[in-house]
Parts: C-alpha cells; structure tokens; sequence
C-alpha cells in the first residue's frame, strides 16, 4: 500500500506538463495523472500475463487463455516518465 | 431553426429544432470524425447494441457554410438530468461511458468528452445521445474525457459511497460535475485506503492547482500514453466504479410500507382503485409524485402507461430502479425528486438545464399518500397544493388521509395542531375550485378517500 502510494507520488512528481488540442479543457495535470495510472495499470496487466503464462505451465488446462491477453506482445514502448 | 440552448460548447455540430423535429447539425470541421464513424462501423455497432442513440441521415437544406450534413436522432420522450439520477443509474451511465469508450478505441475512436449529460435513459436503460462526441483517435495520445468523467461520474459516485446518497444534489450546483477538490475535502479519512480513489480523485485534484500557473515550462512535449496501457487504465477505472456501492443509510421512507396502517387486503383495493381510475382516463403518460418504491406507479405502467416514479428519498428511488432491472421495464423511470423543491432551470442564463416544470409531459398525475405531508409536515395551504396540481396536470388521482388516520397521526404528535382546515369537506372545496371530482371512493377498513378529478375550464 505503502509502495503504490510513493510511487504515484514520485511518478506524478518527475512527470512534465504537456500540451493538449481538445474542445473541453482536459486540464494538464489531468493528462499526467492518467499518464501516470495508465503505466502502472499497463505494467500490472503486463505482469498478470506473465503470471498467467507462467501458471499455465504446470495446469494444461489454462493453456487455452494464454493468447487472450494483447498486453504481453511487443510491449517496447514504454511512455514519458525519464 | 431552433438552436437547443445547451447546444453550443461543440465545435462538431449542434442541435436544433424545426417544426417540430429534432436534428443534429454537423460542421466540416467533423466530416472526418464523422466519417471514419461511420466507415469503420462504430456507429453501427453502437446503434446495434442499444448502447448510442439511432439516427438517419436527412437532406440538407439549410446552406449554410457552417453545416457539412444533418442528422435526425431518434427523440428522448423525457430527458432527465444527472442530479435526479439514484446511486445505480448514475453507475450504470458510468459503466456504459466507459464501455462505449472501449468499443470506440478498438475501432480507432475516442470520446472526447465524458458528460454526464451524453446520457439520457430510454426505455429503462441509459443510452449514449452525443453522436457527434467521436473523434479519430491517434495512437499514443490520452483519453480527453478522463477529467470529465471523473467530475460527472467519479465524484458523484464514491461522495454517494462514502459520505452520503443525497450528494449527488451537487451535481445540480456544479455545471460541469463535482469539482475534484471539493470531492475530495469532503471524502473521509477512509477514502486514502483506496488506492483508485486517491487516483483518481485527491491526487486528481492536487495536480489540478499544481499546473494551473504553468505556462511557458512546457515546451509542447506532448503526453504519450500507448494504447495499451489507455485500455489497461480504461479497464482498471471500469472494475473500480463496478465494485462501487451506495453507502447503507437509513432514511425516512424506506421501510415505509411495513410502517403504514394498511392491512393488506386495503392495499390492494387501493391499487384497484387506482386501476379502475386509469383505464377510465387511459392517459398516455402518467407521473407518481412520492411515489416511493413504485408499487402504484407499476399498476399504471403494468397498464403500458409510460410512467415516471419521483420520491425524495434516494434509497427509494434506488431500489425502485434495482426493480426495474429485474423486470426488465421499459416503461418505468424512477427518479429522485423534491416535491417541494422541484428541480429548476440552471446554466447560463438560466436556460442550459431545462426546469421540471419546462419538461413536463404527464397526462395524468398520482399523488397517493402525499398531500397529508405537504400540508401538514410543510405547512401548505390545501389551495396551494390544488393551484400547483391544476398547474402541472389536466388530471389527478389523489388520496386524503383524515387527522385521526395514524400516518397524520404521527406526523402531529410533536406540533400544536394549527391546521384546521384540514379536513375532508375544506379539502374538496379548495380542490373543487380547479377540478371536477369525477369519482370518489373509500379505501375498505379506512378513512382515507381515493379521488379521480379532471382540471376545470380543460
């Protein structure tokens, strides 16, 4: 609990502001904060995959939901956070 | 033309009115939205699955150089607003915002808004009104609508989780959804062992103020959030507001019908009553103020009557749609209501929001077990009541309670009785100057008098 906290603290932190075209005002910080949730909620998908592939190993019977998750392909972009 | 008054923050189109008729204009500015819309097959997925308003192109005889084409939709019989929304259907508009958004994305689309106000309900569900609220969506960038979503929906629902159901009123005050640090000063101390709750709302609401006096710092290093991670974020927001629940509160009425004095062979004469009464009119529409948990304003919409529940009480409005659902009603929309208080017109020159009043579509009103609160409870003169009845409706069915009935009873017992012109005979008096009585029945084992009345001079 303690480590989620610290990390969108941190995250939210080092982000920079960015520039938007929109006909409402998405509000930066807004921006930031959904840049912020989105990597972490992208990694916690990625890594439930892993979790999942690695389960189905030894359970021949989650074999078949392996392809289901898009998240575990080709994941080489990581977003803005230096 | 008739330009709709909240049609106008929309770069994309808007909406008028010509004899008559509902339409959507649409701008050059969209034709390319609009366009992939339609190509990519969004708007037929959408439109298949009930989830967007249906709509067909018409023939453009406007010439103007600010309208590309014209859409008719399909027209809303009663537009109700978010602030008269119970905890669930304010939840089912956030779920099915967000599940449209998915769809959108997997079709290379994206709601550049997220209003409350893109959702109307028809035929007991909520539906998606905004057409024109796709935008082409461009790999990398972040969804427009989040700050929006979380002011309209978030805000609203965990206040309503957290604190208590009657804060979606806020909503009313507020055009455009709670304000993100107001939610979160009012949020308990509990709220911060969310972690989606300190998200999306208090950490939401500090990066707000942090970047509001940023100017010149950025220099245009744009946002990129890969579509991967926007459909993970989507789907973690998702979960979150299902696992949303109204906060359990006691309120006034919702034991309301093991409290009454009615055995329950008088309960159903009651309801047959009120049947005879509306296969005697057959109105089209009908309208059940105080209406509770619905059992009444289901004996008109059983009928086919498209009816609409108001009650004060959020918890009873709340299981009154739970209700719905279950059945499966497409005639039935329970909705909170002061009536005392009615909902008034807001916005910009008073004129964004429509009041209850300006919206009203009812044929026939119910007023059951209600004028022994106005009166009594609210000090209202009986001719009062009748002038605003005569007001909102050519026709009524409507219930006194006498003084020695427990229920009025009850609501004396802490007062000095300054009411002495409650009774039977002033009640019809002052009624009888905008109505005729066309019918008055006894309710079995009771005092109480059932009435059908028709509005003079009509």
């Amino acid at each position: 609990m303690f480590f989620l906290h610290a990390t969108y603290w941190m995250a939210f932190l080092l982000a920079t502001p960015a520039v938007a075209n929109a006909y409402i005002d998405p509000g930066t910080g807004s921006l930031i904060i959904q840049a912020t949730i989105a990597f972490i909620a992208g990694s916690l998908f990625f890594a439930k995959s892993i979790w999942r592939r690695l389960v189905s190993l030894f359970r021949h019977d989650l074999n078949k939901e392996n392809e289901s998750d898009g998240a575990s392909r080709n994941n080489k972009d990581q977003n803005i956070i230096p | 033309m008739n330009r709709i008054k909240s049609s106008f923050r929309d770069p994309s189109g808007f909406v008028f009115i010509k004899d008559g008729v509902l339409y959507r204009s649409i701008s050059p500015y969209y034709k390319e939205h609009y366009g992939h819309a339609v190509t990519s097959g969004l708007y037929d997925q959408l439109m298949s699955k009930k989830m967007l308003i249906p709509h067909h192109e018409v023939d453009n005889t406007e010439h103007s150089a600010e309208i590309y084409k014209i859409i008719a939709p399909e027209k809303i019989p009663f537009i109700s607003y978010p602030y008269e929304w119970c905890f669930g259907e304010l939840k089912d508009a956030a779920l099915l915002t967000l599940e449209i958004q998915k769809l959108a994305l997997e079709k290379n689309m994206s709601l550049k808004d997220a209003s409350a106000y893109n959702i109307q309900f028809r035929q007991g569900r909520p539906i998606f009104i905004d057409t024109l609220s796709f935008e082409k969506y461009e790999d990398g960038s972040p969804w427009q609508g989040y700050r929006q979503f979380c002011q309209h929906f978030l805000a609203p629902l965990v206040l309503m989780s957290y604190c208590d159901l009657r804060s979606n009123q806020l909503s009313r005050i507020f055009m455009d959804g709670i304000p993100l640090d107001l939610a979160s000063s009012l949020l308990p101390v509990r709220s911060f062992f969310s972690p989606s709750i300190v998200s999306h709302i208090h950490l939401h609401a500090k990066s707000q103020w942090k970047y509001a006096n940023d100017t010149g710092h950025s220099m245009g290093r744009a946002i990129h959030i890969p579509r991967k991670n926007l459909m993970a974020f989507i789907h973690y927001l998702e979960s979150f507001v299902q696992k949303l629940k109204p906060r359990k509160q006691h309120t006034e009425w919702q034991h309301y019908y093991g409290n009454t004095n009615y055995s329950d062979s008088a309960f159903e004469l009651k309801k047959k009553i009120v049947e005879d009464f509306l296969q005697i009119i057959k109105p089209a529409t009908a309208w059940d103020m105080g209406a509770n948990s619905g059992e009444f304003s289901r004996v008109a919409s059983g009928l086919g009557i498209d009816t609409i529940s108001f009650d004060v009480d959020p918890v009873a409005v709340e299981i009154n749609y739970l209700e719905t659902k279950k059945r499966n009603e497409k005639n039935l929309l329970p909705l909170v209501l002061d009536v005392t208080n009615p909902s008034p017109a807001i916005g910009w020159n008073n004129e964004e929001r429509l009041s209850l009043i300006e919206r009203n579509n009812a044929d026939i009103i119910l007023a059951l077990a209600l004028v022994h609160h106005l009166a009594i409870s609210n000090n209202f003169p009986l001719g009062m009541i009748a002038e605003y009845f005569h007001r909102i409706s050519p026709r009524l069915i409507i219930e006194f309670i006498p003084k020695d009935d427990s229920q009025v009873r009850r609501l004396l017992a802490s007062r000095k009785d300054i009411f002495p012109d409650y009774t039977e005979e002033k009640f019809e008096e002052e009624f009888g100057t905008y109505f005729l009585i066309k019918q008055k029945r006894e309710i079995g084992g009771s005092k109480r008098r059932l009435y059908l009345m028709t509005r003079k001079n009509d």
